[in-house]
């Protein structure tokens, strides 16, 4: 049954109920102005949808399912056991990467998506991006993977169905940060990394980049390069090794096949890409609109070196500056905040709340509130006992949510994060739906820490490994 | 007697006094949350900084004024005061381990009781004369050398420090013993989830005997491992001459630091210990089940809080898949037997680690290569590795929570141990003669009969050291020829 909203036609209500998906074919200002109700009932016909859907088709699911005795939903909470760790699109077994038992890592994959990859070969494999590059070439799938938490990699199953979607939901984002319609206004774009690879970042900016900016001459980057996952995942496991003392162990890095010649070049070419980099934003950008975009550690860098050279102001003060990430574990100044604003000429830095496997971000709103879009349907678990809470009032615990967007795979998550989420109260910008407030906490760092590395210390992490790798050659 | 522990009523803070050689110094200013949850309130220990070692090393003598016997009938009547139903300095220490521990009250309520034995005579004597020769202790020990000439040795103690480890409350009593037989002036930093026990241990030699040279010299304080500017001025070669640590990679690489020439670090480096079981654990179901009870004494005794707990098990089951089937069956058995066991020797963790549930859920969906029995609540768990390794997360296998990995031949256990690896439980007997010449040489300091990795004794060396030897300085007479 639908609930009127006075927002929207009754021919689009129709379709958000007979199609989920639709929702992201909405703008920002009737997505967040959307009755609870209503959104909940949408969310509820989403997802007893998806859930027939992907049921027999993801066996990994099917497992997890049957054994929570769930054989359909009937409310929102009967989502809440088959969410999925954040650490099952990790769980292969890292020795299948190091002695390349790919076939392996393959029939691992094949469990977590609706693909059929029973048929692809990998006997040509000999590294993690090749494993990538085969499964891309071979199926619809392309994986992003994430960071190298812990030194594993996390490889989601997304494929080409899917990058639509994502692209509106990043559209949706995007404008709420920057007040800036991409749909219609195209302004240059600057991302200071990696311009290649199959990191979040760099899959989503590399094919959206160029959009956003209008052409490809508008969209530019720091380093001409690919970000190899191979590289972050042996920079995770340094890293982890390192902090429980267990580098004697690592001895097998020197046995695995890296190419010497392009960690050279990206270290020694670093300092000319950076300076390139901004010579370009001086000469070519000051005092113009603009929209920069990267993890926050990358952003202080950038400023950092930027000031160095006695730049500051650079862009005009309705640019957008956007990050996420946080500044977990790296050692930046304390007025990092206003030193960036000045050097990039802005008020203020806007961000988002997300992971690689969201589709899209949830956007920060002048209150400094993460407003969630009715395509995730989220869900707070007790700490403790992890139940879930209840639907109403302000909820602290664990934060899981269901991605009404996903296609290859199943949208259902149970994130590391600690977080309050309010459900009722509306928050003083207008916005309509559950917001969570700033603060977000790993639960394993709260609870005594581990040798996590986050996105925001790979960086760090990767360069530390690159010397690492020279050092090695020079023994 | 006058409690040690004074809980504040309005609150769950608990105040605990430092203690310098019999005096006992109350002004808490400090304010400190224990690991699992308790908070205690100390004096600062910066503000005592200069009172706590022993400045004038003369002031050791009057050890010497004790023989070894003396000494062995103080900490007897000692351990006979520390009956947990009589001592309240003890029940205070049981009520505080019991929020801060990671242990649960029935199992710190074993190893409390069990506190007493290690005091006895014959322990002490044991250990004394198998580790040192107490005549070392006692007198000039002459020796004819080759060249003609004699030369005494004699073992004097020296100024400590015990960073003990709190995972155990015996570490406690255990360090206290090393540190009075070798004539030492002991110092313990007390474990933030222990923050009561070394207290309530020299709580009752000062009721017993207030100005007994022991008494004297043993002093016992809190401060945040890692508090540079208490550290740098305590850590020096005139104040201590050794430290003995107990605890974490980390906790080691920082006090490394501080070393120098006259600072002597005695380590117990944080361990990790495996089991080994043969194919003929396999030979009938008595046997498999026999396998699977004694393997999980050394899976859940200290409730896996130890490092002398298994938690990777090595099995030759053989890794076809008639091979992981028997694993699969061995695993169950293990699992029934893990939670089966009585309360006085292990029981449900008090707190399950969220990060190793985590990692447990994400294999769980992955049968082809993992099978978990157990884990839904707390109450531990095994997991069956389906194919010849370990799960990426095995060094953080805690809680209960045991891995068991399928192998064709016993070598691919014996590769898989390192300087990491501080006890092998293997089983059958046979095979751990077998197994003992080679497991050394790849850095494993102590193999047992599987389901005996609990049954430490202070009689033995320790993670292949001597470290009543080394708490030791060992000095000479030499006697040119007449």
């Amino acid at each position: 049954m639908v609930i009127s909203t006075h927002i929207l036609s009754g021919e689009r209500q129709t379709e958000m109920f007979q199609n989920p998906q639709s929702l992201v074919q909405a703008t920002n200002e009737e997505l967040f102005s959307l009755e609870t109700d209503f959104v909940q009932q949408i969310q509820l016909a989403g997802a007893q949808k998806r859930f027939e859907y992907f049921y027999p088709r993801i066996k990994a699911l099917k497992r997890l399912a049957d054994e929570q005795k769930i054989s359909e939903i009937n409310e929102l909470n009967d989502l809440a056991p088959i969410l999925f760790q954040h650490t099952v699109y990790k769980s292969y077994p890292l020795t299948f990467i190091e002695k390349k038992r790919f076939d392996k890592l393959t029939q691992w994959l094949d469990r977590l998506t609706t693909h059929d990859l029973s048929s692809i070969l990998t006997d040509k494999c000999n590294s993690i991006d090749s494993w990538l590059e085969a499964i891309e070439n071979q199926s619809e799938i392309k994986i992003v993977h994430s960071t190298g938490t812990s030194g594993k990699l996390s490889f989601l199953p997304r494929s080409e169905s899917e990058m639509e979607n994502f692209k509106r939901a990043f559209y949706l984002f995007v404008e709420v940060l920057t007040g800036v319609n991409p749909h219609t206004t195209k302004i240059p774009v600057f991302f200071p990394s990696f311009s290649d690879g199959r990191q979040l970042a760099q899959r989503v900016l590399s094919r959206f980049g160029p959009i956003l900016a209008g052409s490809k001459d508008e969209y530019h980057t720091a380093i001409p390069g690919f970000l190899s996952a191979d590289f972050m995942s042996l920079a995770g496991r340094l890293q982890a090794a390192k902090a429980k003392g267990e580098l004697g162990k690592l001895q097998m890095l020197k046995a695995l096949s890296y190419n010497k010649g392009e960690l050279i070049r990206i270290k020694r070419n670093r300092p000319k890409y950076m300076a390139a980099f901004f010579d370009n934003m001086i000469k070519n950008y000051q005092g113009r609109q603009v929209f920069m975009l990267g993890t926050l550690t990358s952003m202080i860098e950038a400023a950092l070196e930027g000031e160095k050279q006695g730049l500051s102001q650079v862009f005009a003060s309705n640019s957008a500056i956007v990050t996420g990430g946080g500044l977990k574990g790296q050692t930046v100044p304390d007025d990092w905040y206003e030193r960036i604003c000045n050097f990039y000429g802005v008020q203020s830095i806007r961000d988002g709340y997300g992971m690689t496997e969201t589709t899209g971000y949830m956007p920060s709103c002048e209150h400094n509130h993460y407003h969630i879009y009715p395509h995730f349907i989220p869900f707070i678990f007790d700490i403790g006992n992890g139940n879930v809470l209840p639907r109403s009032g302000i909820q602290t615990g664990r934060y899981g949510f269901y991605d009404l967007l996903s296609e290859s795979y199943w949208g259902g998550f149970l994130t590391g994060d600690l977080v309050t989420l309010h459900w009722d109260d509306q928050c003083a910008c207008g916005r309509t739906g559950p917001w969570l407030e700033k603060k977000i906490q790993r639960i394993s760092e709260a609870n005594d820490g581990d040798d996590k590395i986050s996105c925001a210390g790979s960086q760090e992490a990767y360069d530390s490994f690159i010397d690492y790798l020279l050092n090695l050659e020079e023994e | 007697m006058q409690t040690t522990l004074t809980k504040r009523l309005d609150s769950k803070t608990y105040e605990i006094p430092i203690i310098l050689r019999g005096r006992l110094i109350r002004d808490f200013s400090e304010s400190f949350g224990g690991r699992n949850g308790a908070e205690f309130t100390t004096p600062s220990a910066k503000k005592y900084v200069n009172h706590i070692p022993l400045s004038d090393p003369s002031k050791l003598k009057d050890l010497y004024d004790l023989s070894v016997e003396e000494i062995i009938t103080f900490l007897y009547d000692l351990g006979q005061h520390l009956t947990l139903s009589e001592n309240e300095h003890l029940q205070d220490a049981y009520k505080l381990a019991c929020e801060a521990s990671g242990l649960t009250s029935e199992v710190l309520l074993t190893t409390y009781r069990s506190l007493p034995f290690l005091f006895h005579p014959t322990n002490i004597r044991e250990m004394l004369e198998k580790r040192i020769g107490i005549q070392y202790l006692d007198s000039w020990v002459p020796t004819k050398m080759e060249d003609g000439r004699t030369i005494s040795i004699r073992a004097f103690g020296s100024r400590t420090v015990h960073i003990i480890a709190g995972n155990v409350p015996t570490v406690s009593a255990a360090s206290l013993i090393r540190g009075c037989c070798t004539r030492s002036d002991t110092i313990f930093k007390l474990p933030s989830n222990d923050p009561l026990t070394a207290t309530a241990l020299i709580r009752t030699m000062i009721d017993l005997e207030p100005t007994h040279p022991l008494t004297k010299h043993c002093s016992v304080l809190y401060w945040r491992g890692g508090d540079k500017e208490f550290e740098e001025r305590f850590y020096r070669p005139e104040n201590i001459e050794k430290i003995i640590a107990w605890g974490g990679f980390n906790s080691i690489k920082h006090i490394s630091q501080y070393l120098q020439a006259g600072l002597d670090l005695i380590t117990f480096d944080p361990k990790i210990s495996i089991s080994i079981i043969g194919e003929e654990a396999f030979q009938d179901i008595r046997t498999l089940s026999i396998a699977a009870q004694r393997a999980a004494i050394d899976v859940g005794s200290f409730n896996q809080e130890a490092c002398l707990n298994s938690r990777i098990m090595y099995v030759q089951s053989g890794t076809s898949e008639e091979g992981i089937r028997r694993l699969n069956r061995f695993g169950e058995l293990l699992y029934s037997a893990l939670i089966h066991l009585p309360s006085h020797v292990s029981t449900s963790p008090k707190v399950f680690d969220k990060t190793l549930k985590d990692d447990i859920e994400g294999i769980r969906l992955d049968e082809d290569f993992y099978r978990v029995y157990g884990g839904k609540s707390n109450e531990g768990a095994v997991i069956v590795s389906q194919f010849d390794e370990p799960v990426d997360f095995s060094h953080r296998l805690c809680s209960r929570v045991v891995n068991l990995v399928p192998i064709d031949s016993i070598d691919s256990a014996v590769q898989s141990v390192n300087c990491y690896t501080q006890t092998v439980g293997v089983f059958p007997e046979v095979l751990k003669f077998k197994l003992r010449d080679t497991l050394p040489l790849y850095g494993v300091q102590r193999i047992v009969s599987l389901g005996f990795a609990a049954t430490a004794s202070l009689a033995t060396p320790q993670d292949a050291i001597e470290p009543v030897r080394r708490m030791c300085k060992w000095i000479v007479d030499e006697k040119s020829v007449q």
